[in-house]
């Protein structure tokens, strides 16, 4: 991360955060390292291979935000929250498009899903011959030129030969094919040839493929009638359905006006996609320790790992062990002394302290619903923490 | 964690000594030798007979917290072995705080209870520059004791009134003294301590935020302590 510093592009603040299903998220690697770098916000980075989860070590963006520091980076002007549902409905399906223009998206989309369709069912296809060439070797004993009436070739029914020929036959196939006439029916013949066996493996392909209609391919797509067309002229031309990943130009969310005293207000200024930097986010009791923490310069981790709110480190924790397990509560919250002996206990027991606070004042119990409401002079007020560390006797 | 506290729990009645001890003036150690009183009863009992109590005032505090630190008392005197152990019913001079939440306990272990990781750093310094190896022999600092019951609920704003009661370090002449210091066991420590300090209170005491001994009593008479900062004090590197 370090390293990178140094070379990364500049980052304008404020950052867009994208708040997608209550989670706040960031995309852009270069914010992540600034946040990282200049704020010492780390989030969680929670990217994975979508194939296969459970290999990875190390994820990789998005990075989620615990909403408290998305809470922070909201009240410090460094951040706002971009609702991303919002954003794309009014920027993108709003009025962003036409009438003609979305047909022609649809449309297109269309067009991808029938290539992307027909690609599959080719593959298909030619899995299945090479499969029945390596089961029976020359599969089809049936002379290539029988049904068109040609010469009457012997059928070579040698296994090994079956590899030398597929060359060949392929060389036969193709002026079958462009005989006048007949053009139907030796493509048809070349499929339905298949012996019993194959029968099934074919019928397991097309179970769930729509009726091929190679034919009416063609006027529907144009992209696919410009590529060359399919050597084998089975085609199982299945209309996948096609999920854009990407949007081109990207969308860009205009900040809302730099105010850093009420970054809630929304700044729809201009017609771009508005972005609804509504209120702040809703915090849980504990954000005040929070806050204080990160004022003193500690870098906050979550804290499931030792059972407590946050982790707090020195430094960054890629090059320092936390000081403390934090656990923020509030200021007339009555806590048990087992809580305090039992953080006590790990804390010491992993080299770390308990810490313990709250804001002074502050009446919200633990868990007694989101510690808000009081947004205006909630700043400033004071916070108390306690240390805790075994006595060793 | 109770999703909706009680808005004011009951106070603990740690049941510390058997209800025989209300009477402490025929206390049955005195009337019946056989029945014999634990070490603590004893001690607890005594403390309440005006004529062997050692005690100034009387103190203003329910009963039940005031057999708390007498327990707490008897245990850092006998298992941990402390010395010099004062009770305490009035906050420090030095703070303007009008009134203790309860009796605190100071003492002297026997051995330094606590080192930052600072000074741990300064000392080993030094021991190298002197050409020393090893740990030296740290004089012992006296500390503030709060006694608890595991029973009890803490908020942080009773912890803050009594870190608001107390001075970073009790003056020698405040609190009543429970076990007196043995003659001479401590002041040649002490003065050993001043040569290297010019006061009786280390500059990293002073330095440091205010720190207390959470003990905590269970029912079946175990105590841990646990020191308590009143501020961020990064961790000891034990």
């Amino acid at each position: 991360m370090a390293s990178t510093t140094a070379a990364a592009p500049p980052v304008n603040e404020p950052i867009p955060i994208f708040k997608v299903a209550h989670k706040y998220l960031l995309y852009d690697v270069n914010h992540i390292t600034y946040l990282r770098a200049q704020h010492h916000i780390l989030g969680v980075l929670i990217g994975s291979l979508p194939q296969a989860p459970q290999q990875n070590v190390f994820q990789g963006i998005p990075l989620e935000l615990m909403p408290e520091e998305a809470r922070l980076l909201c009240e410090k002007g460094v951040g706002y929250i971009v609702d991303d549902v919002e954003a794309h409905r009014s920027g993108f399906l709003g009025a962003g498009l036409g009438v003609e223009e979305r047909k022609r998206v649809w449309e297109s989309l269309r067009a991808r899903g029938k290539v992307a369709g027909e690609e599959v069912g080719k593959r298909a296809e030619e899995r299945r011959r090479v499969g029945l060439e390596r089961r029976y070797g020359d599969w089809n004993d049936v002379p290539e030129d029988m049904l068109t009436g040609g010469g009457s070739r012997p059928g070579s029914r040698a296994g090994g030969a079956g590899r030398k020929k597929k060359g060949p036959r392929r060389e036969v196939a193709a002026p079958v094919v462009a005989e006048p006439g007949e053009k139907k029916v030796p493509v048809r013949q070349n499929n339905s040839a298949n012996s019993a066996d194959a029968e099934h493996t074919s019928e397991d392909e097309l179970l769930f493929s729509p009726p091929s209609t190679s034919d009416s391919t063609a006027p529907l797509n144009p992209n696919a009638a410009s590529q060359p067309p399919p050597t084998s002229s089975h085609t199982s031309t299945e209309t996948l359905a096609i999920t854009p990943t990407t949007s081109y130009p990207p969308l860009t969310a205009p900040p809302p006006p730099p105010n850093p005293t009420t970054v809630g207000s929304t700044g729809p200024t201009t017609t771009e996609p508005t972005t609804t930097s509504s209120t702040l986010p809703p915090v849980p009791p504990s954000y005040p320790l929070f806050r204080h923490l990160h004022e003193n310069s500690y870098f906050l981790t979550p804290g499931l790992r030792f059972g407590c709110h946050y982790t707090a480190y020195p430094g960054d924790p890629l090059r320092f062990h936390s000081h403390f397990l934090c656990r923020g509560v509030g200021w007339e919250k009555e806590v048990e002394l087992k809580e305090l002996v039992g953080g006590g206990r790990l804390g010491t027991g992993v080299k770390k302290g308990f810490l313990i606070g709250g804001e002074v004042g502050s009446f919200a119990g633990e868990g007694e619903g989101e510690g808000e409401g009081e947004d205006g002079d909630e700043e400033g007020r004071e916070v108390r923490t306690f240390c805790v560390e075994w006595g060793g006797m | 964690m109770s999703a909706s506290p009680s808005p004011q729990p009951p106070p603990p009645q740690p049941t510390l000594v058997p209800a025989t001890e209300s009477s402490p003036a025929h206390s049955p150690a005195n009337t019946h030798p056989d029945f014999s009183l634990s070490s603590l009863q004893q001690f607890i009992a005594d403390s309440q007979d005006p004529q062997k109590s050692k005690l100034d005032p009387k103190p203003t505090y329910p009963p039940e917290l005031h057999h708390l630190a007498l327990q707490v008392a008897h245990n850092i005197r006998f298992q941990q072995e402390w010395t010099d152990i004062r009770v305490h019913y009035r906050p420090s001079a030095r703070t303007t705080a009008a009134a203790l939440p309860r009796p605190i306990l100071s003492g002297l272990p026997p051995r330094r209870l606590y080192v930052h990781p600072d000074e741990q750093i300064d000392v080993l310094r030094q021991q190298r520059e002197q050409g020393k190896a090893g740990w030296p022999d740290l004089a012992a600092e006296r500390e503030w004791v709060l006694p608890t019951h595991l029973r009890e609920t803490w908020a942080l704003r009773r912890f803050a009134e009594v870190f608001d009661a107390l001075a970073t370090v009790p003056a020698e002449d405040e609190g009543s003294g429970l076990f007196p210091a043995p003659n001479g066991a401590r002041r040649p420590q002490q003065s050993q301590q001043s040569q290297q300090q010019g006061d009786d209170v280390s500059k990293w005491r002073r330095s440091q935020p205010k720190r207390l001994l959470l003990s905590t009593v269970d029912d079946d008479s175990t105590v841990v302590y646990y020191i308590v900062h009143d501020g961020i004090v990064k961790p000891r590197q034990n």
